[in-house]
């Protein structure tokens, strides 16, 4: 029965906007061509944002932090493609956390002339269900000719798939986190007896595969290993499936951590495990929980209970807290309203700039010449200029000059190797901290580890 | 017409047949009372006395204020049942009903998200009521039964210059009646149903003098059972639960209101109130569990004050009293969560409270007047917490860590001052109309610190047209929920111990007048801009989090008029009002690939109201006929269900709840005496006449269907 309603003008000054924008549509039309979008402000190069728009909060920040990124490149001259100034933009598809929905989104940019975007957002979505990963979004964008680029897809299956260039990430691979996460249960915590539940797809396999392998390697004992299946994993609620089969199992040998190798629904797991009284039953010295990165989101704050909460922490690839590029994104978040980076906002952001460096370098908008020089743009070459957060200018200037470029990013020095990820990484531990003002917020601790 | 109603067919004939036997056997003409509004001209309904504005007895006319009243008598011909439903009659004001009570908006702004008319202050004779942890104000049959109250007064603007906290947009203060206008009581009983609702209901009423003291008093109760709605998704959205229809449960909310009174002169009074809220139903609709069929929301709330009056001089009066309030969870209040597997959660949320209250009026002439007052309350708050329980009664606190639980206590002073002065009066002159209101507040809050307020009025009447120019200021406390909460379940709210007061600042101007004896003109504009908003809808992208966080908002401008019209002929009278407003707010649209501020409309409120009626007399035919038409124009969904529907666009483009209509229509006798010369009132109302299917605003990802037809009878019998 509601209505759908454009805008929120009055009638006036809608009709004035809309016969403003046939004109100016009518005006630029000829200016459109693939690959690009003709807008009042002149042709616009789009890049793809795939999506879960269900997630709506990280939906609405991921578009707000792609936008500031291509804002700071717009403002420092756009880009300059055979002549022609243009712009860049994000267009956000839908991916609906589904294979078909993600295939559906690249269809949607494909069909838009769009070849760049930032995805997958997962592993999931990135290998399929099919080992070959023909079902996969990485597959499917390779067919489509898109470009894309992850910065929170982190199976290392995904390096093996047959993508062709199509596929890259700015984020390390999961066996690296996964040895962290070992080295952190079993090194720094001191921990002898941990059970495992894992989300039962790529991200949550390929993560827990790897930590229990140096857990292991380390002295260590795996008492369980629980799989729960991904389709009770969807928007995160307490109340919708208790993982009451699965903490049984889980608690049964009475572990002295627990590793969640979970997206957010991991939650409804801790939450679940306190609920059923599996936390009180240890009386004074509650189990550790530790968790991946799949876990470092504001819901986790917001919805985890005190019990869950205070005894969680986990691994994340996280950029060095020192690098100055780091430093200048945070401040450029700050500045943009959108706080605290956190997660996988570096990762993303370094993603959009490898895109316009790319697209800048090879001086085309045909993706089959600017996946040619994806990596390229981020590699150290003794002719080439070192490129940091916010060097936009120069960086354009020095690549119309025909002169080299190697991004440092805000994740850091990217590096990206001939299997599509970076050659560096950073990790650091994550713990939810009280806020003095009341709330949790997350502290990070670098990592040093031997692991890369 | 009314579809699907069975078996009350036979109700309105019977009303009308009533009479007709009546008549027959002779019974007397209407006892229709001197003071009735049928009796006085439309002048008259602009000089009716209200307190409300300036705590002195003044005219509508007069007040510095924009003020409507409902007096007790449109509140027998049109059959309202509940003061949440009088309002719903009155220019620039939005009733919603989402299934478990009334949520009151005034001038473009809603209470918001379980706001529950929390944006007004509620008053019986002065002492607030609301349910102090969250302000919300319960305006359904268990505030008062409607056969004590003599008028509501209404304040559309700021009064906290007068009211401290909480007089925000508006004040509703419920004047009682006085014992001697009860003369004994009454009874009544009735059953309201409709295809989907059944609500047997009931009143007493008690009056008795015996000499210096008198007594009086009466208790309220219904079983409201609403069953067979389901929610309405967004917009090409669905939800797990659309397909679930709500299942009634017939719990008994009900209120009971008393008065000791006694009288040492006729200067000086001593009297003890008491009043007992009870607010219980089923709440199919919340939010955080829509027709999972298991929250029953059990809510007490009641004060008793002890307060003494008396006329130090005849131009000094004093009026002091103390109240202890209390208020919380009643047995039967349970809460569940989710929808499939469902989750019982525990609130542990009340308060008691303590008030004191004293001012001064010194009357140096029949208009003018300095007042002079203070309040101190100290409210013991045990902060909202809920727990989640498992099936074995195992419980756990809900998230988030670290919000503070336990008792705390609320202490505010406030002290004010206000003047009236009518500096021509007497002097015969044409200016001795004019009129001046000016005063101030402190206030001082020990956890939101200091607040100071003020109003300025001027009012210029001559003959029977007024002419006021109005500016205030008021401010809304946050609530200890808005404070402290934890969160009912997955997605908040939260509360944020950082929330400052909403602060508002408001001008109007307003006119008035009969331009004929028969029709009576009225209509005022406003412009009220508010600071730090409290909301529970953040949507922006510096939290990704998909729970709910209160904070305050940038600042909203709301302008808009509103104007009614009043007509009286020989034996009809018709009302129709109009409102329109326009209220937004400036916010950094973090989405945009330019940076840009984009105004956006605020959500909840529709634009357009107009609502009318006509009250039909049939004396010699022992009937009164009214009929009510409001139709509420078309509104913007909350802007957190807006991101849904918008995931990226969430501020450029919107959904709206549709325009709607819904008519009502009260039949009812007149002047019927059965049983010992007092009379008998029977009465249908049919609501929502003909079946108008609208939507109300939800806050989860679904909006709420309104209330469709019913038939409503009842029998009052005096006694």
């Amino acid at each position: 029965m509601a209505q759908l309603r454009q805008g929120t003008p009055g009638r006036a000054a809608q009709a004035t906007g809309v016969l403003t924008l046939l004109v100016t549509a009518l005006a630029t039309g000829a200016c459109s061509s693939d690959n690009s979008n003709g807008t009042s402000s002149g042709p616009m190069v789009k890049i793809g944002l795939m999506l879960e728009f269900e997630d709506q909060g990280e939906t609405r920040r991921e578009v707000a932090t792609g936008r500031m990124a291509l804002r700071e490149i717009n403002d420092a001259g756009g880009l300059s493609v055979g002549n022609v100034a243009y712009k860049l933009d994000v267009e956000p598809v839908d991916d609906k956390y589904t294979l078909a929905g993600a295939v559906s989104a690249l269809d949607t940019l494909a069909g838009n002339h769009i070849s760049f975007s930032m995805s997958p957002p997962t592993s999931f979505l990135a290998l399929g269900s099919d080992p070959s990963g023909k079902d996969g979004a990485s597959i499917a964008g390779r067919d489509r000719h898109i470009i894309q680029i992850s910065g929170s897809a982190t199976n290392p299956g995904i390096s093996k798939l047959d993508t062709q260039g199509y596929q890259w990430r700015t984020v390390a691979p999961d066996d690296r986190q996964g040895a962290v996460a070992g080295h952190y249960l079993a090194e720094q915590l001191g921990i002898k007896r941990v059970s495992v539940i894992i989300r039962g797809d790529a991200y949550g396999r390929g993560l827990a595969t790897a930590m229990t392998s140096t857990f292991e390697s380390l002295g260590g004992t795996v008492l369980a290993t629980v799989e729960y299946d991904t389709t009770k994993a969807t928007i995160p609620d307490v109340n919708t499936y208790g993982y009451k089969n699965e903490l049984a199992a889980l608690f049964k040998d009475s572990p002295e951590a627990v590793y969640l190798a979970t997206g957010d629904e991991g939650i409804q797991i801790g939450n679940s495990a306190v609920l059923e009284g599996y936390v009180d039953a240890y009386g004074a010295k509650p189990p550790v929980f530790v968790a991946g990165d799949g876990l470092v989101t504001f819901d986790t704050l917001a919805n985890a209970v005190p019990q869950f909460l205070d005894n969680l922490s986990g691994t994340a690839p996280y950029p060095d807290p020192s690098n100055r590029d780091f430093v200048k994104f945070s401040v450029a978040m700050q500045g943009a309203g959108l706080g605290t980076p956190i997660n996988y906002e570096a990762y993303r952001y370094d993603a959009f700039y490898i895109f316009a460096l790319a697209i800048q370098k090879a001086n085309s908008l045909d993706p089959e010449v600017v996946k040619q020089q994806i990596a390229a743009v981020t590699r150290a070459d003794p002719d080439s200029t070192q490129i940091h957060v916010g060097d936009w200018a120069l960086a354009k200037s020095e690549l119309l000059a025909g002169k080299g470029v190697d991004y440092e990013g805000a994740s850091g020095s990217i590096e990206l190797q001939d299997d599509g990820g970076p050659g560096a990484a950073s990790f650091a531990i994550w713990t939810p901290k009280p806020k003095p003002e009341g709330g949790y917020e997350y502290a990070y601790t670098p990592i040093k580890t031997n692991t890369n | 017409m009314l579809r699907g109603v069975h078996g009350i067919g036979f109700v309105v004939p019977l009303t009308l047949l009533v009479p007709l036997v009546a008549r027959a056997e002779g019974t007397k003409p209407p006892a229709s009372a001197a003071t009735t509004v049928d009796d006085v001209s439309l002048v008259g309904l602009l000089e009716l006395e209200v307190v409300a504005p300036t705590l002195t007895a003044q005219t509508t006319a007069e007040a510095a204020a924009v003020v409507d009243v409902v007096t007790a008598e449109q509140i027998q011909e049109r059959g309202y049942q509940t003061v949440g439903e009088a309002l719903g009659s009155l220019s620039g004001l939005d009733l919603i009903n989402d299934h478990y009570q009334y949520n009151l908006g005034v001038r473009g702004m809603s209470g918001g998200k379980r706001g529950w008319s929390r944006i007004v202050k509620v008053m019986i004779d002065g002492q607030p009521v609301a349910f102090r942890p969250s302000g919300e104000n319960f305006l359904g049959i268990e505030l008062i039964p409607i056969g004590l109250v003599e008028r509501i007064e209404v304040i559309r603007g700021p009064a906290s210059a007068l009211y401290g906290a909480d007089a925000f947009l508006g004040v509703v203060n419920i004047v009682t009646r006085r014992v001697e206008s009860l003369d004994g009581g009454s009874v009544t009983a009735g059953y309201e149903g409709g295809p989907r609702m059944r609500s047997p209901f009931g009143e007493v009423l008690v009056g008795k003098q015996f000499g210096q003291f008198s007594i009086y008093g009466g208790a309220a109760m219904e079983t409201r059972d609403l069953f067979g709605y389901r929610i309405v998704p967004l917009p090409a959205q669905t939800h797990p639960a659309q397909n679930e229809y709500s299942r009634g449960r017939a719990l008994p909310s009900g209120g009971t209101y008393w008065r000791l009174a006694y009288a040492f002169s006729e200067t000086s009074r001593l009297s003890l109130d008491l009043h007992l809220q009870k607010l219980d139903r089923a709440a199919e609709m919340m939010d955080w569990g829509p027709v999972n069929h298991q929250n029953r929301l059990s809510l007490v709330n009641s004060f008793g004050r002890l307060a003494y009056d008396k006329e130090l001089t005849p131009s000094l009066r004093l009026s002091t009293s103390l109240a202890v309030a209390a208020g919380g969870p009643a047995n039967g209040d349970q809460l569940a969560t989710g929808f499939g597997t469902v989750r019982s959660v525990e609130r542990n949320v009340g308060y008691k409270g303590t008030d004191w209250r004293a001012f001064l009026d010194y009357h140096w002439d029949e208009k003018s007047s300095l007042l002079g007052g203070f309040d101190y309350t100290v409210d013991a708050q045990r902060l909202q917490s809920f727990y989640t329980e498992n099936d074995l009664g195992h419980r756990v606190l809900n998230p988030p860590g670290g919000m503070p639980t336990g008792v705390r206590d609320f202490a505010n002073f406030g002290a004010y001052l206000q003047t009236i002065a009518y500096p021509f009066y007497g002097t015969g002159g044409g200016w001795q109309g004019l009129g001046t209101t000016l005063g101030g507040r402190y206030d001082h809050h020990n956890i939101y610190g200091d607040a100071w307020n003020g109003r300025a009025g001027l009012v210029y009447n001559v003959g029977s047209y007024y002419l006021k120019i109005l500016g205030g200021t008021s401010f809304r406390a946050p609530s200890a929920t808005q404070l402290f909460t934890n969160s009912v379940g997955q997605g908040g709210p939260i509360g944020n111990p950082q929330l400052k007061p909403e602060r508002a600042k408001t001008v109007e101007f307003a006119v008035g007048g009969a331009l004929l004896p028969q029709l009576a003109l009225r209509a005022d504009v406003f412009y009220t801009r508010i600071e730090d908003r409290v909301e529970f809808r953040e949507v922006d992208p510096n939290s990704a989090s998909t729970a709910d966080f209160a904070t305050n908002s940038t600042p909203i401008t709301s302008f808009g008029g509103e104007g009614q019209v009043d007509l009286k002929l020989s034996r009809v009278q018709f009302f129709a009002n109009y409102a329109y407003q326009n209220s937004s707010y400036e916010k950094a649209d973090l989405l945009a690939l330019e940076r840009r501020i984009v105004r956006v409309a605020t959500d909840l409120y529709p634009t357009h109201m107009a609502k009318g009626g006509a009250t039909l007399r049939l004396p010699e035919a022992k009937l009164l006929i009214s009929a009510e038409i409001r139709h509420t124009g078309a509104r913007l969904g909350f802007l957190r269900n807006n991101a849904w529907v918008y995931a990226t666009e969430y501020l450029e483009r919107r959904y709206e709840l549709p325009a709607y209509t819904v008519c009502d229509l009260t039949i009812s006798t007149l002047g019927i005496e059965f049983w010992r010369g007092r009379e008998t009132r029977l009465v249908t109302k049919i609501r929502n006449l003909f079946d108008a299917r609208y939507l109300v605003p939800g806050y989860n990802r679904f909006d709420i269907p309104g209330l469709e037809g019913s038939v409503s009878v009842w029998a009052q019998q005096e006694l």
